[in-house]
């Protein structure tokens, strides 16, 4: 089994960013940044929210110098402690779902405040790795238009398709062929 | 953790969910297989509720009665006792002055309830003796 | 709504006009993409490419400000191309010939240009609509009562659901879906100038009678005209005639038309009295500030937008010295020589509604308690409640029959002229609710969105003004200014700019026009013409748009404050 991650059906989308804040919500803890790592897109027919794919041959890890960024079994995982900020994932990431953000901390020397100690964090679906019930998105989406699918989805999915398709070439066929569907035979 | 089931405070749809409760303190919701919502919230169902612990992100919370004594004068914390009394009468004297009309009040079509709206209308009905009486339907 | 928000599934084609349920009612969005799935017909009219547009069985892009036009068009296709349900409209209603005798001044075609709507894609609409099996619904919300001719809208849009017999069903009719959580529950208790709880007419002697009664005064100590309405308020300080304003549960100042006329007529004012939970912009400007329970510590019901009596708990007590809104109002009462005592919220409900409208007689707290619900009418406790309405034909008028109206199409009230070319129209934030008093409080709603809210502006507006996409914009109209972000969106129509009201700073109120139509005083905030323009310093527009914001919220904090000192003697 490869990657999963989380994919959702437009039609279905609505555009409520209620995935949004669940993400945001699951982030929102002591360490982590509260920052939703899905982001709603919306074009003239098209809604949905655009998330990391977790790619076997990961751009965004490839071009990590410091492998902040690697894949961890399914998934593209970060190591946040070694991020440095150089943005090379999100030049890297074909779906611009990988970002970087930076937070100036105020340090401290006695009663000295420090100021322009920058902290650099990358932003990106980790899946909910550590959330009993999978991702927060999915759980939320009140329309069930988000799903985690994995490679053995995709591989139903194809071969779904490829029967419609194989289906559809009846109409090219030279000779004419007298066995009809089961459906079409009741119609 | 205690549960405490409720109606989504926000759009019409009329959700139902629980409120989550720790050591006295709202901490999170969760959707009920309401009537209309079957066991899905939105994003304000889901989220909505942390404002009643007075987070003052935006502006706090009033927890005491404030008057001011006169026209652009700063609010002063007062008394239930103070503040009702004041109201009783300066409303008095305006009805006399200038008629139960000269009064306007509303109801609320947000989270104060069906029961607060009955008992505003009746006051203003029976009390004040006008139907000046309104919300935001409008808006 | 005369149908169920379930029962909206099971119809054979929604008609969506001038509403976006994705955005004010997720939940309702949800229950018509079940309806698409199961095979119903979806017919979108509006003037954005609202989500619902992208699934639509027929999308009808009309003109902003078109609705009668468009409405009175559509109905003269049913009744010409031969869709009209004769026998419904001889049995159930009156007034077809008058009716007719407007309408047919209408068609898709001598009015393609008004609405910019092309005829066939029209009559295509027309027909899905009337000819659906079992029911159609038309749906809509402030994009027929926010504008000027918004009465004359809801009349057409009940006119055409009667004509084609697409009324009297289950699952059918007219779902106007109302906004607010309790808006329908505030206009069902009688909070309306024009009626007591359950519609009952202020104007009618033996209803008079009864709440008198009821009530223990004297008939003649109860007022004999309708009140005056809640968006008329600064126009009746101007004139004079007000002179206090008791304001529960809601913030003007932020939702009403013109913010600044209305600021301004406040302060004029002998008492502004705020019972409120928050130290809103409006309880800012208050002689009195009353601290009521928030939700989440009172009991209570709502009534949903479908008629829908439920009932919620308290899930922690009140803090402070905040108390119930209706103890607030009860002692004040008592105070001024009129004593009203009640128990807790149960004894208001059976004594001030079930007792008084029959058709809630039957909605008990027993049977509300967990997911239980009574939807009105309900007359008595074994009674099932009343998903739809009208069945069988049988409207609530004397004689039983819906009462056809049509009127002539009119221009908005302030046209789009060379200084002030574009159209502002308010929407709604899908994360936010109406002043924002208790989401903006929410943190992972305020860390979502957050002032100063973002103006959709179509590309080749945008383009036209130099303004791109997230950058800060100056937005003004005849009556004030504001800033905002730029959202340069395909999906908004060219010519008009869409702001969300929630915004404090971003404050859309600023610009709008405070006039209200004759019939039910709704101010046209879906029409103001205005003017938007790009601003060259950015970081400048950045920064103060936070000190303008955080100044804003310094204010109310140091309003809020002053509960913080012991009480002192008045």
């Amino acid at each position: 089994m490869g990657s999963k991650f989380v994919m959702s059906d437009p039609g279905l989308c609505i555009g409520c960013k209620t995935c949004m804040a669940a993400c945001l919500t699951k982030h929102d803890v002591t360490g982590d940044v509260a920052k939703a790592r899905l982001n709603l897109v919306t074009t003239l027919s098209v809604s949905t929210p655009i998330v990391c794919h977790h790619c076997e041959a990961a751009p965004c890890a490839s071009v990590c110098p410091t492998h902040a960024l690697y894949r961890d079994g399914n998934r593209v995982a970060v190591r946040a402690e070694n991020c440095i900020g150089c943005r090379s994932c999100v030049m890297a990431c074909p779906y611009g779902a990988v970002d970087v953000v930076v937070s100036d901390l105020t340090a401290r020397l006695g009663n000295l405040a420090i100021k322009g100690v920058s902290h650099a964090a990358v932003i990106k679906c980790d899946l909910c790795v550590d959330r009993a019930n999978g991702p927060a998105c999915v759980a939320a989406c009140p329309t069930s238009s988000l799903r985690l699918v994995d490679s053995d989805d995709i591989e139903a999915e194809a071969l779904r398709r490829r029967r419609e398709a194989a289906a559809d070439k009846a109409a090219f066929s030279s000779i004419p062929l007298t066995v009809a569907a089961p459906a079409a035979a009741t119609a | 953790m205690e549960k405490h089931m409720a109606v989504c405070p926000y759009c019409g749809s009329g959700c139902k969910l629980n409120l989550l409760v720790e050591n006295g303190k709202v901490v999170g919701a969760e959707p009920l297989n309401g009537l209309t919502n079957q066991g899905e919230l939105c994003l304000k169902g889901l989220h909505g509720y942390d404002f009643i612990n007075d987070t003052k992100i935006l502006t706090p919370r009033i927890y005491h009665p404030m008057i001011r004594e006169t026209k652009g004068a700063p609010l002063k914390r007062v008394s239930w006792d103070t503040a009702l009394d004041f109201v009783a009468q300066k409303l008095t004297e305006i009805k006399e002055k200038y008629g139960p009309d000269s009064i306007m009040t509303t109801g609320s079509s947000r989270g104060a309830g069906n029961e607060s709206n009955l008992a505003m209308q009746r006051f203003a009905r029976a009390c004040l003796g006008t139907n000046n009486i309104d919300n935001c339907a409008r808006t | 709504m005369s149908c169920g928000v379930p029962g909206m599934e099971d119809a054979g084609c929604l008609f969506l006009f001038g509403y976006n349920p994705a955005d004010a009612h997720p939940i309702v969005a949800r229950r018509i993409l079940r309806a698409k799935e199961k095979g119903a017909k979806i017919i979108v009219a509006d003037p954005r490419v609202i989500e619902t547009a992208r699934i639509a069985d027929i999308y009808l892009p009309l003109k902003i400000g078109s609705n009668i036009a468009f409405l009175n068009a559509f109905a003269n296709v049913i009744v010409s191309e031969g869709m009209a349900d004769k026998k419904f409209i001889e049995e159930h209603t009156t007034g077809f010939d008058e009716w007719w005798e407007t309408i047919k001044n209408y068609t898709p075609e001598n009015t393609a240009e008004i609405t910019g709507i092309d005829p066939e894609q029209m009559r295509a609409a027309a027909r899905m609509y009337a000819t659906a099996e079992p029911s159609s619904i038309i749906c809509w919300g402030m994009g027929v009562c926010q504008h000027h001719q918004n009465v004359e809208a809801v009349h057409t849009c009940a006119a055409i659901a009667c004509i084609s017999g697409q009324i009297g069903k289950p699952n059918s009719g007219v779902a106007p879906v109302r906004g607010q959580n309790n808006v329908q529950g505030a206009c069902d208790m009688g909070a309306l100038p024009n009626y007591f709880p359950g519609y009952q007419s202020v104007t009618d002697p033996a209803i008079k009678q009864k709440f008198a009664d009821a009530w223990g005064v004297p008939v003649e100590k109860l007022s004999d005209h309708v009140g005056y309405k809640v968006s008329d308020v600064p126009t009746l300080i101007e004139q004079g005639k007000l002179h206090a304003f008791y304001n529960f549960g809601e913030d003007p100042v932020q939702t009403e038309p013109d913010a600044k006329h209305l600021t301004e007529q406040l302060a004029k004012l002998d008492l502004f009295i705020c019972q409120d939970i928050f130290m809103t912009q409006s309880a800012a400007l208050a002689d009195v500030v009353l601290p009521a329970t928030s939700w989440g510590e009172h009991e209570g019901t709502f009534t949903a937008c479908d008629r829908t009596f439920q009932y919620f708990s308290a899930a922690v007590p009140p803090k402070g010295e905040c108390r119930h809104d209706w103890e607030i109002i009860a002692d004040l009462s008592t105070r001024m020589g009129y004593p009203m005592h009640y128990e807790n919220a149960q004894d208001i409900w059976d004594t001030e509604l079930r007792a008084m409208w029959p058709k809630a007689a039957g909605a008990t707290y027993e049977r509300m308690q967990g997911t239980g619900y009574a939807q009105w009418p309900v007359p008595t406790e074994d009674h099932p409640g009343s998903p739809d309405l009208f069945l069988g034909g049988q409207f609530s008028t004397p004689d039983g029959k819906a009462r056809l109206k049509a009127h002539d199409f009119d221009t908005p009230t302030e046209m789009p002229d060379d200084e002030y070319p574009l159209v502002l129209c308010t929407v709604r934030e899908v994360g936010h609710y109406s002043c924002r008093s208790m989401t903006g409080n929410c943190r992972t709603l305020s860390l979502l969105a957050d002032e100063p809210g973002e103006i959709h502006i179509n590309p080749e507006d945008a383009a036209a003004r130099g303004i791109r996409d997230g950058e800060i914009v100056r937005a003004f109209s005849r009556r004030g200014e504001t800033m905002s972000r730029a959202c340069v969106d395909e999906r908004t129509d060219k010519g008009t700019v869409y702001m969300t009201y929630q915004w404090w700073v971003g404050k859309c109120n600023n610009l709008t026009l405070h006039v209200v139509d004759t019939k039910s005083h709704t101010p046209e905030d879906k029409y103001s013409a205005c003017q938007v323009e790009a601003v060259a310093d950015q970081v400048w527009a950045e920064r103060h748009l936070q000190e303008l914001y955080h100044e804003l919220k310094d204010r109310l904090a140091a309003e809020a404050s002053a509960q913080d000192a012991e009480p002192v003697m008045a």
